[in-house]
Parts: structure tokens; C-alpha cells; sequence
């Protein structure tokens, strides 16, 4: 059975975004959870799916915990070790059309902000370790060097990243970065590891979010105009570093190519684009892998303006990782929805119709979907 | 002063051979003894051919440059003394993709440049490899065939 319009979003829930010192992940994560049913106009009964993510670092996110906390005995619970969302809802898709639930919560909380996580201590000491490589900002700032040399992308055309999701984030109330960043601005700051900058690489926050996914026969009773998924696509790469390409992720277009035939569309039929962020350099590879610009022209392209406020392909409207909060891409899906219902205000990409939601994994998975309020 | 950084454990007995190699100053990695593919990082199968165990081979410690980074902020207390230091991988011309520090100055790296490695004793039992531009043979004023002037 195609997946096209089997399963719709009809409500998301966010909390406020930044520091929430004394609570625990399982509590912001039921937070968010009720958020969304509010805005569904349904109660904790109604739920007869719960699938949670994992917190960074480990710490609480298992549906046994929340699910106890929020009080409820679904008919389908599962957790996910990993994050940004687009797993959590491929496999509540799944569940959806074998019918193992009905009403499923999709739900994320995390507080490694308050609780000083710190994302540079190695979890085993190997040569790379002994090294002192440390921190999403290594790879990544290996990828993009590699990038830098192949295909001639400058400081000036990257900076464009985040520069363009800081003019976003300013008319993101929910944002926590919101002071003024120009390109001159951006070239006038220190390498954290060159080439990234402090600017490139995504804050640490506390937050919670949480999406209601139910079937499309369903999906007409709710208050809000539903959002109806209509492709969705994975891969893995879990050779990760005994394929000697992997930083670069070329496996992303396998990603790109599922996705639009599960859909049945194309990168033009794309009016808002979601990637998430955990540095600037997963935007510059998808924009080009996911067939916006060809493989290497991402740099000419963003220095092309599109993808900001006014600009042809709107990308991260919420500020993303780099600028509104680190939740681990959960956020991206949920202005995606705001989006496509219309209800972004200032931010709002005129008749926004289909919205993409491109994420990764770190370097060993991917997933797309594409959404519309249309079926 | 001691060394006060992280050390791998080099009694590990899936790596051991690597670290007692670097102590000797070899480069020596996996190979499966059924397919021959050589195996990095160290891993108890074959990934490629699912044989158990290995075979270990000594292999040339030089390649290319593939990327590198600098650390200009210390992202972890242990090596804030060292600020700023590059890290870089390095496809071996044997075929593996070997991830190291680089001693030597960080501002005139390029990928694509020749590496070659060295061999750091940094404590009475743990050796480390760190990659270094090889420098340009005298005899032929300091580049390859390919090099030009202008
Ligand atoms: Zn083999």
C-alpha cells in the first residue's frame, strides 16, 4: 500500500525553548505531549500510541518512562534511540497503516542544557579520541574543508546559512537566538574549529515537542486543517567510516531519489524546506543532494539568497538548530505544520502548500518526508 | 610533566597489535585472512566476508591528505593547552582512511597534500601515530613533477 496520504499531523505542541532548570526530559517531553493534545481537542484517552525519542546522552525519553508518567496503558508503544523526528514519524506511519494504533503521540524531551551535558567528552578512547577530536564540530568541519577543496565554496557563500536562519529566527517568537548576524558580522568572528564557526554549529537547550499523527479517515474531525503526509523515504549507512567517503554522505541522494518517488513529486514542487542543523554543513550537503542546486554548487547558491526570508526556497523558517533551539530537529517538523496551516505570521511563506523535512542521523542514517495540507 | 590526556587502553586485545606497532614504529592494521581486505578501524570479523578473526599487515605509513580541521577553541579541558591543533584524515595509499593529529604548523595545510606519519611516545606504555607534510625531497626542489612556478 502506498504510504500517500494515509496518515496526517493534525496537531503539534512545543514548549518554551532554552533553560528549564529541575525538570527531567520525561517531564518536558509530557509537557509538549499535552500541548498537542489541547490543540487537538483530545484527552490522554484518546491516545492509543506513544512513541518517544530517546533524550541526548541518555538521559530518560523511553516510552515505559513517559508513558508511565503521562499516565496512559496504549495499544502500541515503541522508543527510538535516535532523534529529529522524521524516524519517529515514519514509524508511526507504519503503525498507523498495519494498525497497531489509531491516535499516536509523537513525543520528545530534553534537558541537557540545564542538566551540562557536555557533547566534547569522547565516549572511548581511541587514536581519534587521543587526538583530540571532539565535538559534531570535527566531522563536520572535515566534510566542509573537503567541500571547501573539491568544489572552491568560500566563507562568505557558507556563512550564508546562518546568517539566512538568523533573519528567519527573528520573526520566531519561540527562537532563542535572535540578535542581528550579517555576513560581515558572521567573516568578523573566530574559527571554534576552522573552518566552522561558532555561529555554524547548533546550541545546547532544553525543550520539548510533540506531534499527534493520526489516519486520514480520522483526520478530518480535528480543530486544526490536517497535515497529510505524503512520502516518506530512509537509508543507513551503517558501514560509517569503513566506507572512506562517509563524512561526505553521498548516500543522502539515495534518500532524496525514495522520498520524491514516494511522493510522487519533485524538488520543484517543494514550497518549504526543512534540514536539520546540528551544523550548517548538513544544510550545504542536502540542499545538493536533495537536487535544489547540483553536487558542489551549494556554495554559488546559497550566496544566491534563496533560501532567505523572500527568497524562492525558504529553508529552516523556524531559525533552526542554529538559531530558535537544539531539539534535535523535532521543531523543524513542527513549523513545517504551522507553515502549511497558515499560522507563521511575520515568518509566513505565502501559500505554502509542500513542505520537505530532510534529517540525518549523524553519519550512519537518513530520512525525508514530504508534507501537505493537501492529500 | 606526565602526559594528562586521554590514552587509549593498549592492552586491549582487538587493538593491541596496532598500539604495539606504533611502539615499534609501524603502521599496522587488520587484513582478513580469507578476502584480504584490509580492515580499519579494528573490528573482530570481517565486515566484508564475515571470516572471524585476523591476519595483522604492516602498511606504509603515507597517503594524502583527504580533509583536515583546526581547533581554535578548546571543546575539551583536556587538550586546552595545545589550542590550536589540527586533526586530519588521511587515505593511506594502501587504502584505508586513518584519522590523526597533526604536528607542525596549522596554517599552511592542503588537502591533497602528502603525509606521512610519526611515531610520539607519550607515556612509558602508549605510543601515538601524528600525521606531518612530507617534505619535499632536496634534490628535486621541493615538489612533484607536477609542480609549477607561476
Ligand atoms: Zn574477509
Amino acid at each position: 500500500m502506498a504510504v500517500r496520504g494515509q496518515a496526517a499531523i493534525v496537531a503539534v505542541g512545543s514548549t518554551k525553548q532554552g533553560e528549564l532548570p529541575g525538570r527531567s526530559a520525561d517531564e518536558v517531553a509530557v509537557e509538549a505531549i499535552s500541548l498537542a493534545l489541547d490543540e487537538a481537542g483530545l484527552t490522554k484517552a484518546d491516545v492509543d500510541g506513544l512513541i518517544t525519542c530517546r533524550a541526548g546522552m541518555g538521559r530518560g525519553g523511553v516510552d515505559t518512562g513517559v508513558g508511565s508518567l503521562l499516565g496512559i496503558n496504549p495499544r502500541y508503544s515503541a522508543t527510538l534511540d535516535y532523534g529529529t523526528c522524521n524516524f519517529s514519524l515514519h514509524l508511526g506511519t507504519m503503525a498507523i497503516m498495519a494498525g497497531l494504533a489509531d491516535v499516536i503521540v509523537l513525543a520528545y524531551g530534553a534537558t541537557q542544557r540545564s542538566q551540562r551535558v557536555n557533547f566534547g567528552v569522547p565516549m572511548g578512547v581511541d587514536l581519534a579520541a587521543a587526538s583530540g577530536y571532539v565535538h559534531i564540530a570535527g566531522p563536520a568541519g572535515l566534510a566542509l574543508q573537503r567541500h571547501k577543496a573539491l568544489y572552491g565554496t568560500t566563507d562568505e557563500q557558507f556563512g550564508q546559512i546562518a546568517v539566512s536562519q538568523r533573519e528567519w529566527a527573528r520573526m520566531n517568537p519561540l527562537a532563542i537566538f535572535t540578535k542581528p548576524l550579517t555576513i560581515e558580522d558572521y567573516l568578523a568572528k573566530p574559527y571554534l574549529v576552522e573552518p566552522l564557526r561558532r555561529d555554524d554549529v547548533t546550541m545546547i537547550s532544553d525543550g520539548g515537542a510533540a506531534l499527534v499523527l493520526t489516519s486520514a479517515e480520522r483526520a478530518r474531525d480535528f480543530p486544526k486543517a490536517p497535515v497529510y503526509v505524503l512520502g516518506i523515504a530512509e537509508t543507513t549507512a551503517l558501514r560509517g567510516d569503513r566506507d572512506p567517503e562517509n563524512l561526505m554522505r553521498p548516500w543522502l541522494a539515495n534518500v532524496a531519489r525514495d522520498v520524491y518517488a514516494s511522493a510522487g513529486l519533485r524538488p520543484e514542487d517543494i514550497d518549504a524546506l526543512y534540514i536539520q542543523d546540528p551544523t550548517a554543513v548538513w544544510v550545504l550537503q542536502m540542499l545538493e543532494y536533495y537536487g535544489f542546486c547540483g553536487l558542489g554548487e551549494g556554495g554559488p547558491f546559497l550566496a544566491e539568497g534563496h533560501t532567505r526570508p523572500g527568497g524562492d526556497l525558504p529553508v529552516n523558517t523556524n531559525g533552526g538548530q542554529l538559531s530558535e533551539s537544539y531539539m534535535w530537529g523535532w521543531l523543524h517538523l513542527c513549523e513545517a505544520v504551522r507553515q502549511l496551516r497558515g499560522e507563521c505570521g511575520p515568518r509566513q511563506v505565502p501559500n505554502a502548500d509542500v513542505a520537505m523535512y530532510c534529517s540525518t542521523m549523524t553519519f550512519t542514517k537518513g530520512a525525508a518526508s514530504i508534507i501537505s495540507t493537501h492529500r | 610533566m606526565s602526559y594528562d590526556k586521554p590514552l587509549p587502553d593498549v592492552d586491549d586485545p582487538l587493538t593491541r597489535p596496532f598500539w604495539q606497532g606504533l611502539r615499534e614504529r609501524r603502521l599496522t592494521i587488520q587484513r582478513c585472512g580469507r578476502c584480504g581486505a584490509l580492515r580499519w578501524p579494528a573490528a573482530p570479523i570481517c565486515p566484508e566476508c564475515l571470516a572471524p578473526g585476523a591476519e595483522w599487515t604492516d602498511v606504509a605509513a603515507d597517503g594524502e591528505l583527504w580533509s583536515y580541521v583546526v581547533y581554535r577553541r578548546a571543546l575539551s579541558p583536556a587538550f586546552a593547552d595545545e589550542i590550536p591543533y589540527a586533526v586530519g584524515v588521511v587515505a593511506l595509499d594502501a587504502g584505508p582512511h586513518l584519522l590523526s593529529r597533526i604536528s607542525g604548523p596549522v596554517d599552511t595545510l592542503k588537502v591533497g597534500a602528502r603525509m606521512t606519519a610519526r611515531y610520539e611516545d607519550v607515556s612509558p606504555t602508549v605510543t601515538l601515530l601524528r600525521w606531518v607534510t612530507e617534505s619535499p625531497g632536496p634534490e628535486n626542489g621541493g615538489g612533484s613533477s607536477g609542480d609549477h612556478n607561476d
